[in-house]
């Protein structure tokens, strides 16, 4: 196999106390991730997916299993590990123009006000945003305040960015731009991505590698897909659609299925 | 913010139609245009004091309900003697020192319950219980504490309004979106730097909320804050003028307290509009 990976998640287990008892929601991930891969963690809703990230983000813990990075195991949240989520605007600062929610993280780590406004520049203009730097998030639209999510975090220079169904509220054209942008960004910064979405053809645009999980209680990874095509890739390109039916059909094949989630 | 008390939705667009019809509709649909205008607090004002005059001097008798024309008469040597201001200034040093030691003990101790969950077990209990009792219900234990000085009077009206923040505070400590909390630890902020760069500024309206309701309970405070051994203020004002059965003067304290109220609230909203308005976008 490649180098050593990444994150590595090994046996990992979540479960939560319900009422009638206790509910396993994630039971036996097994994942490695690259440095610089692309990776879609792909699941029908409740299937456990933001529960997945969060661990790996640090901000809640195994029931059982290790998470690790670069050999060091994950036990609270940090700066190199960067978490998206799909309402930008609760996740921005309300009361921060759109260069002041990008200094936020710079001032915290002291940088001389200079670098400070040369890097709020830089990325700005990456996402597209330079004309806006003074707006509050208030003021701009639903694809916009993502663009200010992910210029945010890149300003801080994470390796890896964990991103929550971050273009699911946006409409079809504008979230077909973001993942434009996304990938342009992924291919010029190089980062680690991990991506959460229950949209196929979203998981299919973007990834090097396709996760399924099955349905929960005890989700679990049922299928990984490697996607090795050129980008853009083109709905209408065979290749491209060749995947996604391949996808289609496992889930249809019942591999998410809930009787086989219920029987192991 | 609303302006008024009751935001009223637009009526549906037909029912606005006022040319054609009846006198009597018409004339309805000239009064409604004109309160929905800018001088919709004069026109209340003045219809309000037609009435009150009316009824005094035909129908009740101007004893019980002084005329506002004698009630201003009354005002102008009160105005004119400096008894008034004075008054206006005593209450309001103690309205001010209460309502900012009611906020900051508000504000620091819904802030730790909105946050720490033992903290909100041990003191909500307590916090429930203690909000059925009015400044007036402690008066006799103000006494006791603080004697009769202006510190029991300060307490009395600090008593008045941290309730308010405080709940107010925490509801909107625990409102804070986790994902904001999440992104701003990602960023690299934690322990104190999330209360003050995070929870404290994303709560703000919620605090400020509870601080303009805390206001007006603290102009509702200086009464029995007043009651109190006092020789100064609005409250004493309008004691001595019960005591001296004076209706008239009684008029004239009730009048400035509602208006002080007025003014310092609107004084209030716009300090925050000016200071603090970034933070009330949401
Ligand atoms: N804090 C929690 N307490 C109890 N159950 C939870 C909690 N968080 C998530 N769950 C449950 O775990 C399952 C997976 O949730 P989640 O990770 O949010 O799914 P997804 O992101 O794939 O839609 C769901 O059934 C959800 O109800
Ligand atoms: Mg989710």
């Amino acid at each position: 196999m490649a180098p050593a990976p990444l994150i590595s998640v090994r046996r990992v287990t979540k479960h939560y106390q319900a009422k009638g008892g206790r509910y396993v929601a994630l039971d036996g991930i097994d994942l490695d991730i690259a440095e610089g891969e692309f990776v879609c963690l792909l699941g029908a809703s409740g299937c456990g997916k933001s529960t997945l990230l969060n661990m790996i983000a640090g901000f809640e813990k195994a029931s059982s299993g290790t998470l690790e990075m670069r050999g060091r195991s994950i036990d609270s949240s940090g700066s190199e590990r960067m978490l998206f989520f799909q309402d930008a605007g609760a996740a921005l600062f309300p009361w921060l123009t759109a260069a002041e929610n990008v200094r936020f993280g710079l001032k915290l780590r002291s940088l001389p006000r200079k670098a400070q406004d040369d890097t709020i520049a830089r990325y700005l203009a990456m996402v597209g945003l330079a004309e806006h730097a003074d707006k509050f998030p208030s003021q701009l639209s639903g694809g916009m305040k993502q663009r200010l999510q992910i210029a945010r975090a890149l300003a801080i220079e994470p390796d890896v960015l964990l991103m929550d169904e971050p273009f699911g509220a946006l409409d079809p054209l504008t979230r077909r731009r973001m993942h434009e942008e996304l990938l342009r960004i992924w291919q010029q910064t190089r980062k680690t991505i991990v991506f959460v979405t229950h949209d196929i053809s979203e998981a299919v645009a973007l990834a090097d590698r396709i996760v399924l999980l099955t349905v929960g209680p005890h989700s679990h990874i049922a299928a990984t897909f490697s996607v090795d095509l050129p980008r853009p890739r083109q709905s209408t390109d065979p290749a491209v659609a060749a995947l996604l039916t391949e996808i289609e059909g496992t889930i249809d094949g019942g591999a998410i299925g809930e009787r086989e989630a219920v029987s192991s | 913010m609303s302006k008024t008390i009751v935001e009223w939705r637009p009526v549906a667009a037909e029912a606005e139609q006022s040319d054609g019809g009846p006198w009597t509709a018409r004339l309805a649909g000239l009064a409604r245009d004109a309160l929905r205008g800018p001088f919709a607090i004069v026109i209340s004002f003045v219809l309000a004091l037609a009435v009150w005059q009316a009824l005094s001097t035909w129908v009740i008798n101007p004893y019980m309900i002084p005329p506002p024309t004698v009630v201003f008469e009354t005002a102008i040597p009160m105005f004119a003697s400096g008894e008034i201001l004075g008054s206006v200034g005593i209450s309001l040093v103690r309205v001010l020192v209460g309502f900012f030691m009611g906020s900051a003990v508000g504000i620091v101790l819904g802030i730790l319950m909105g946050r720490l969950e033992m903290v909100n077990r041990l003191l909500d209990p307590i916090i429930e219980l203690m909000r059925y009792l009015s400044p007036t219900a402690m008066i006799p234990i103000a006494v006791i504490w603080f004697g009769i000085g202006e510190t029991s009077k300060y307490f009395l009206i600090f008593w008045g309004c941290f309730v308010f923040v405080l709940i107010n505070t925490a509801a909107g400590v625990v409102r804070v979106p986790v994902g904001r909390e999440r992104a701003a630890r990602c960023l690299g902020a934690s322990g104190l730097g999330i209360v003050l760069k995070v929870v404290l500024p994303s709560a703000l309206p919620d605090i400020i909320t509870g601080m303009r309701l805390a206001m007006a309970t603290s102009l509702m405070a200086i009464v029995p804050a007043e009651m109190l051994a006092a020789d100064s203020g609005l409250g004493y004002l309008l004691q001595t003028s019960g005591m001296l059965a004076q209706t008239n003067r009684i008029f004239v304290a009730l009048v400035t307290i509602s208006v002080l109220g007025f003014i310092l609230d609107f004084v209030f909203r716009l300090i925050v509009r000016k200071t603090l308005g970034r933070y009330m976008m949401v």
